[in-house]
């Protein structure tokens, strides 16, 4: 037998990050825009709310917030419209989806439809509409009046139901998050094989004990997923407590968190307070943001398989299925009543006064906004294709082209999508403000511009990632095989491949970032206004019809563009459900 | 031949060359040449290394250890795109959002080929392939067969120095296999193109090589032509794995000039030109006995060697009978009637002797 010879020499090539120089620079680019745009935002706010004024540093305001009766109610309040919108939320969320998965209802494909329109409006919209429904002078109030009057009770008033206070927030947060729930819900149910609703059943299960022994265990990760989401949304949601809360939440001194972020900085200069609640703002989003990327994903029941299961309806007990068809109608009736209220809205007058048809808040809102409404599609369209290609670009890099480390890259890159836009603008305002004097943004569209792209990167990221686990990497070897270099292979086999997941992630961008106003409320500037913080001070200034008109525009222009990438696309609208 | 298609053969060395995945050695310390102009065969079973060593050849892995050269040039460290390797993969991986036409087209188009050139090669290639009239489909809409054709002619059409096929035939039903075999020797033969072929099954290793190279556990455990691997296996492994061997523990006891004297189940063999690695006196064997080599006779016949049994069962098969004949000692030997009558059959119980042709009777090493 021969002797085992020595191992051969081990051959020295070039290490990979030379021999790829594309990938390396890339790298390089998304790297340093995290940095910039992530991290040195969100640290800058961290020193800034423990600075005090002589270079020290100070947890004054912290302990200040903690032991303020003022400060406690606002965190109360915050928590409890949260819980219980979000409690809401995954309710209907769940009627939703249970309806249109599994039962045979009639008008379906139209429930489908509807309950994606909120995802498509600003949050504060949803909470305007429903002052023009149920405000002091809204129709249902108005006509609620005159039946009391009619009926001469001695308060006329007293069938109101006046939507301002802790339930009229917690009514629009609703509106506006119970889609995500769905989204969620109906994903998991349509991957939960119906077969094992039927070996339930066929074990002698009634329909009652499989959907609470089997179905809703199952959907257990899903929901869980979904509440900590909808928190996440909720807690830091800042519309509707603006419009709809002041003063009459349930400590009505207090406001919540993120509109009290807003007021102590743009309202009382107090930057130091300021930061202090946008960091308060951000453990909770981030803990949650942890948990859901890094614990649930291991957990859950639901494996996507390719083939998706064919359906046999089952047996739904005729009272649920029409309990569920008389909440889903309800619902869907009402969403389209917001959209159509704020169309009506914009036509009429005097709202709740005088019904006369006009063209006047049309006129003015034209007239005093036509800037802003410039401003809006092009920093949002921009931004919106930046973040979609940079986005897709960088889950290339991280899913394909991976090196040790890159979860944290990811992590950080996705972190905008955790952090709440309050935070998000606040720290563009102080990083890049002056305060800081490095670099100074404050007032160009510059800073619109990059704050609304990593924004929305996560976005693409996201969608990217999930496209990429669709195409084999195997099609890519087999370019580089017959000779494409990695941009070319990249330019005319993986881009194309993912043309509809950019389409889709540049719509979604869009859309947030027209009707975003909690991060660009801090940097808009006389020259470098926006159509929805316009939208938002006429809300704020009462001038209904005006604050209607320009919404009917955000309304149209989005779908103009949805219209447009649809047929781009040539695919429908699918892509909004991923 | 189409000049558009010619192609320049090159050999592909391997030399010493390890591959590891964290502490697995998926490839260990192998050397394997690839001759210019032939097709070698890479044979084993699933998880052997197979997958490892051509992707190491086509440039998706680097070696940890050892060079890889084709012709006369190192392609360690050379990324995919810059060598003049092309691969028809296992899932044939075509474009999903091109045409025949395109895909086709696509390795001319990448390498920047001049435009009035690309068209009549890339109508060549599919010709060549058979797939005239197909050009403006899109790639979906083909059958297995058909979409293996457009990934030869994608990979033939730039002209490669060697050709990457792995497990080509796997996702085609068993009919189309044998078809596809034949005509993917008689194109390499025409062509003229170094191929390495990627393979767990046999059949098709022995049918189309020009060698093969049995893979065993990250290992070469023989290479060379199919016929010296069947007749003159290097290992247990290597008669296990290709045909059907019987084995039976041997010592040999002398050496001589033109063979060798081994003892087995009590019985003196003498074996010309038997082995091809060195044995000495008193050290273990294991005789490789081919079904084919056995005879099955009376058990009172006499004249060459053979050893006494009982028939433990036997199988009909029409053209052949197959024989379970248990000797002494716990061993069963698979025995090939080639020409059975029915009436003549043995029987389960029947004391037979089977004999051996002594000369084609090989030996490899037994375990130690
Ligand atoms: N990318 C990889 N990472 C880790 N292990 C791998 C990888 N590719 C192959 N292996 C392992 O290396 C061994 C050889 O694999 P492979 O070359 O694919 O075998 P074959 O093609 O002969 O079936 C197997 O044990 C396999 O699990
Ligand atoms: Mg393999």
């Amino acid at each position: 037998m021969a002797v085992p010879s020595p191992r051969a020499p081990r051959l020295r090539t070039r290490p990979r990050w030379l021999r790829e120089p594309v990938v390396t620079a890339a790298y390089a680019a998304v790297g340093l825009t995290v940095a910039l745009l992530v991290l040195y935002p969100t640290l800058t706010i961290l020193v800034e709310s423990v600075r005090d004024g002589e270079g020290g540093l100070t947890l004054a305001r912290y302990q200040r917030f903690f032991t303020s009766t003022y400060f406690l109610h606002t965190l109360y309040n915050t928590l409890l419209v949260s819980g219980i919108a979000t409690a809401l939320s995954l309710v209907l969320g769940f009627a939703f989806a249970y309806a249109v998965t599994r039962t045979d209802l009639p008008l379906k494909g139209f429930f489908t439809s509807v309950v994606l329109v909120p995802m498509l409006l600003p949050a504060f919209l949803i909470a305007f509409a429903l002052i023009l429904l149920l405000g002091r002078n809204g129709v249902i109030n108005r006509f609620l009046y005159e039946v009391g009057a009619w009926l001469n009770l001695a308060d006329p008033y007293a069938l109101q139901w006046v939507v301002f206070g802790s339930h009229g927030v917690i009514l629009a947060q609703t509106l506006t998050f119970f889609p995500m729930a769905f989204l969620v819900f109906s994903a998991a149910l349509a991957s939960i094989d119906p077969r094992l609703e039927e070996a339930a059943e066929d074990l002698g299960g009634s329909y009652w004990f499989t959907l609470r022994r089997v179905t809703l265990p199952l959907l257990a990760p899903a929901a869980f997923s979904s509440a900590l989401l909808v928190f996440m949304f909720n807690a830091s949601a800042f519309g509707a407590p603006a419009v709809l809360g002041g003063g009459r939440l349930f400590f009505p001194q207090a406001s919540m968190l993120a509109p009290e972020a807003i007021i102590q900085i743009l309202g009382l200069y107090d930057w130091g307070m300021g930061t202090t609640i946008a960091v308060i703002l951000v453990v909770p989003s981030l803990i949650i943001f942890v948990f859901g990327e890094y614990y649930l994903k291991k957990r859950s029941y639901v494996t996507v398989t390719g083939t998706p299961t064919a359906f046999t309806l089952r047996a739904v007990p005729p009272t649920v299925k029409w309990t569920l068809f008389a909440v889903c109608l309800l619902v869907s009736a009402f969403i389209i009543g917001v959209v159509l209220v704020v169309v009506a809205g914009a036509f009429t007058r005097t709202w709740g006064v005088n019904y006369e048809l006009t063209w006047r808040h049309m006129q003015t809102a034209l007239n005093a906004s036509r800037g802003s409404i410039t401003n809006s599609l092009l920093l949002s369209g921009g931004g919106a294709a930046a973040a979609a290609v940079f986005g897709i670009l960088s889950a290339y890099l991280f899913t394909r082209r991976p090196f040790p480390g890159v979860r944290v890259l990811d992590f950080t890159a996705m972190l905008p999508y955790a952090l709440p836009g309050v935070v998000m603008g606040l720290g563009f305002a102080v990083a890049f403000g002056g305060r800081w004097s490095w670099i100074v943004l404050t007032g160009t569209a510059t800073i619109i511009f990059l704050n609304h792209f990593i924004r929305r990167m996560p976005f693409g990221i996201r969608s990217g990632s999930s496209a990429l686990k669709q195409i084999d990497p195997v099609i890519e070897e087999a370019a580089a095989d017959l000779g494409a270099r990695p941009v070319y292979a990249f330019r005319r086999v993986v881009f194309p491949l993912l043309r509809a997941t950019v389409l889709g992630a540049f719509v979604f961008g869009f859309i947030n970032m027209m009707t975003d106003i909690t991060a660009v409320i801090f940097l808009v500037s006389p020259r470098w206004r926006l159509l929805s913080i316009d939208l938002f001070n006429a809300i704020d200034a009462g001038r209904l019809g005006v604050a209607a008109a320009l919404s009917v525009i955000m309304i149209v222009s989005t779908f103009v563009v949805l219209l447009v990438v649809w047929r781009l696309s040539g695919k429908g609208l699918d892509f909004l459900r991923r | 031949m189409n000049p558009t298609l010619r192609i320049e053969p090159q050999p592909v060395i391997m030399q010493r060359i390890t591959k590891r995945f964290g502490a697995l050695a998926a490839v260990d310390d192998v050397t394997i040449t690839a001759e210019a102009g032939q097709l070698t065969t890479l044979l084993g079973p699933s998880g052997c290394g197979k997958t490892t060593t051509l992707r190491m050849v086509g440039g998706f892995y680097d070696p940890d250890e050892g060079t890889i050269r084709i012709g006369d040039r190192i392609v360690n460290g050379v990324p995919p795109h810059a060598r003049s390797t092309r691969t028809v993969f296992q899932s044939y991986a075509l474009f999903p959002h091109m045409t025949v036409f395109e895909n086709v087209a696509f390795g001319l188009r990448a390498t920047g080929v001049a435009r009035a050139e690309i068209g009549p090669r890339v109508e060549d290639a599919i010709a060549l392939v058979g797939l005239q009239g197909l050009a403006q489909r899109s790639s979906g809409q083909l059958s297995g067969g058909q979409q293996q054709r457009v990934a030869f002619a994608r990979a033939l059409v730039t002209r490669p120095e060697v050709l990457l096929l792995d497990e080509p035939l796997s996702n085609l039903d068993a009919k189309l296999r044998v078809h596809m075999r034949a005509e993917i020797r008689k194109l390499q033969q025409d062509l003229g193109i170094t191929t390495i072929y990627v393979t767990h099954d046999q059949e098709e290793a022995m049918s189309l090589s020009d060698k093969v190279v049995v893979m065993n556990a990250g290992r070469v455990d023989q290479q060379g032509p199919p016929h010296v691997i069947y007749e003159r296996p290097a290992t247990r492994f290597v008669a296990d794995f290709i045909g059907v061997s019987n084995f039976v523990a041997a010592t040999v006891v002398a050496l001589a000039a033109d063979g060798i004297e081994v003892d087995a189940l009590g019985t003196r063999l003498a074996l010309t030109r038997p082995t091809t690695h060195e044995v000495y006196a008193g050290e273990a064997g294991l005789l490789v006995l081919r079904p084919e080599h056995l005879h099955l006779e009376d058990a009172d016949a006499t004249g060459g060697v053979g050893f006494a049994g009982t028939v433990a069962n036997v199988a009909y098969l029409g053209a052949a009978a197959s024989y379970q004949v248990a000797l002494p000692g716990d061993t069963l030997l698979t025995v090939e009637d080639p020409a059975p009558r029915g009436a003549a059959l043995h029987r389960p119980g029947d004391r037979v002797r089977v004999r051996l042709d002594v000369e084609r009777v090989y030996v490899v090493p037994g375990e130690s």
